[in-house]
């Protein structure tokens, strides 16, 4: 078991009139070489839930372990588990800030005591695996990348450090279409080069269902559903209230159901369109 | 049709370090009074550019942007053509600058020196206009992100502009809030007859525009109707788009023999399916 999660409960400022409960009784277990999708609106509890992962957060009820270290002992070692959690925030193309792309990416491994020899193969590494040209980039400031490339740089400084668990919040938020598709294979890419178990947050309910094998779905800071994309899109009655919509080829294909064609529950174009012609030879 | 913003062969260059970076080139481009038009493009494809020259954020070069007879190139006009034209960006938190919604909301016709009275009623206009007066007194912060942006937009309504430009407006949304925001700007064309411009990476909110306009590095090259536009798979995919997820479907039907029209929504390609 990579991660697990028992009975998490997180209030902002409690005991003060501004009190906000932002998770309840949240529990679950994540395997190691899962990719787990999160979903809920904004407000629903996800990001809170994932700075719980990294010790961003500190434990107030309930219990997290990460691997062996379990983050309500009085003093979790937070650098090792720093190390093998990686945690890319929304827009991480904003915290670059050193001078060159590469200090930048060595920063992270040099903080965790590599030597500079070190951190410079593991930087070079990573700047190659997000696709990167390392000799082109290496000596350029990160502000002089383009958006998509800044956000490679990003990822690779936190590649670096070499975590076995990467955490995404909204990893193609801002991102063209053509960016958001290099991006997820990117991220299905890295996945086996030492990051072993991905956690995804996103708004995309079309990403979620073609890149991801399981689903949380947070609302109003409880867990309400932990299963796989396809049984979370079967079920229309999952989306009331929640502010989340299906994606549009389960839409598609209920409106279909309604005109009596069955499709299934197809998570992608390809799928649908498969589906619809499976459907109308059977018709003949 | 009665034109409102027109651009005139206008190219933009950027200087960065040793080189010139193209912005836009030769650009030629009506936009109609109570329109609705979408620009699509890749990362760097120009949309940006075009929308600050269609404000006077950014003169041209060479040629000329003319926003309801005034040249956008004479700053005596800018202060006019800035009120008439409204931008909101993709940030709801960049765009804020009072604690309170309801001074947030004065603080555009303020500096545009605008009677108390009249700050009053526009204030609470616009706030009905994006359904939000029950949190006239709240504080900005405490907003969901789509909460936020319909603010924005408020702000910028609250300076009568007679054109909303909406660039990536809605990409740190969640989907309700991406729907709060499309709603907002439909309502305000169909109903107020405002001309809106939407910049976006999500085909599906594209699909209900009157007009679609395609750049790529710079150059419009593709401007029609959604269904014309999403017809052109070589432009769209040159261009570094993808179709609407119907669209997608339907192409592929096409390709496997099956004789389905290209449609836009879902509900369309429900219904070609169901007569084949």
């Amino acid at each position: 078991m990579s991660i697990v999660v028992s009975d998490l409960s997180f209030t902002y400022a409690p005991k003060t009139s501004f009190a906000k409960v932002a998770i309840q009784n949240v529990s679950f277990e994540i395997t190691e070489g899962e990719t787990v999708g999160i979903i809920g609106s904004t407000g629903s509890g996800k990001s809170t839930l994932i700075q719980h992962l990294n010790g961003l957060i500190r434990i107030t009820s309930g219990s997290v372990k990460v691997y062996d270290i379990d983050l309500t002992a009085k003093r979790p070692d937070l650098k090792r588990l720093r190390r093998s959690v990686g945690m890319l925030f929304q827009y991480p193309e904003y915290q670059l800030f050193a001078d060159t792309v590469l200090q930048d990416v060595c920063f992270g491994p040099l903080n965790f005591g590599a030597t500079l020899s070190d951190a410079k193969i593991a930087a070079e590494e990573s700047i190659r695996l997000v696709g990167l040209d390392f000799d082109e980039v290496k000596n350029r400031s990160p502000f002089e990348l383009s958006g998509g490339q800044r956000r490679r740089a990003a990822i690779a400084g936190v590649l670096a450090c070499r975590p076995k668990i990467l955490v995404l919040d909204e990893p193609t938020a801002g991102l063209d279409p053509a960016g958001k598709r290099e991006m997820l294979n990117l991220i299905a890419q890295i996945k086996g080069n030492y990051i072993k178990t991905v956690i995804m947050i996103s708004h995309n309910m079309d990403e979620i269902a073609e890149y991801t094998q399981r689903v949380l779905v947070m609302n109003n800071g409880r867990l309400i559903r932990d299963c796989t994309p396809v049984e979370l899109f079967a079920d229309s009655s999952a989306f009331t209230d929640t502010g989340l919509e299906p994606p549009h080829c389960v839409k598609i294909s209920n409106m279909l159901r309604e005109r009596g064609i069955e499709t299934g529950t197809p998570l992608t174009t390809t799928e649908l369109a498969n589906a619809i012609i499976n459907a109308k030879e059977g018709l003949k | 049709m009665d034109t409102i913003i027109q651009i005139k062969d206008a190219s933009v260059n950027y200087q960065s370090d040793d080189q010139i970076v193209r912005g836009v080139s030769a650009i030629n481009l009506d936009i109609h009074r109570g329109e609705f038009v979408a620009i699509l493009g890749r990362n760097g494809s120009g949309k940006s550019t075009l929308a600050k020259l269609l404000n006077a954020s950014l003169v041209p070069d060479t040629g000329e942007v003319i926003v309801d007879g005034m040249l956008t190139s004479n700053e005596d006009h800018s202060f006019n053509i800035r009120s008439k034209v409204g931008l909101v960006f993709q940030n709801p938190d960049n765009q804020m600058v009072a604690t309170i919604i309801e001074d947030d909301l004065a603080f555009g016709p303020e500096n545009l020196g605008i009677e108390r009275d009249e700050i009053r009623k526009r204030v609470d206009w616009v706030l009905s206009v994006v359904g939000m007066t029950e949190h006239r007194l709240r504080t900005t912060q405490k907003l969901s992100g789509g909460q936020k942006q319909r603010v924005a937009i408020a702000a910028v309504l609250a300076m009568s502009p007679e054109v909303l430009i909406l660039d990536e407006a809605t990409a740190m949304l969640d989907p309700r809030g991406r729907a709060e925001v499309m709603d907002t700007a439909r309502k305000l064309n169909k109903e107020k007859k405002m001309t809106v411009i939407l910049i976006t990476h999500y085909m599906d909110e594209t699909v209900d525009v009157d007009r679609i306009v395609v750049l790529n590095n710079g150059s419009i090259v593709a401007n029609d109707t959604p269904l014309n536009v999403f017809k052109e798979t070589a432009i769209i995919k040159s261009a570094g788009l993808e179709f609407p997820h119907a669209t997608e479907v339907a192409l592929k039907l096409n390709e496997a023999g099956l004789n389905v029209p290209i449609v836009l929504t879902d509900i369309e390609l429900a219904e070609a399916v169901c007569q084949l």
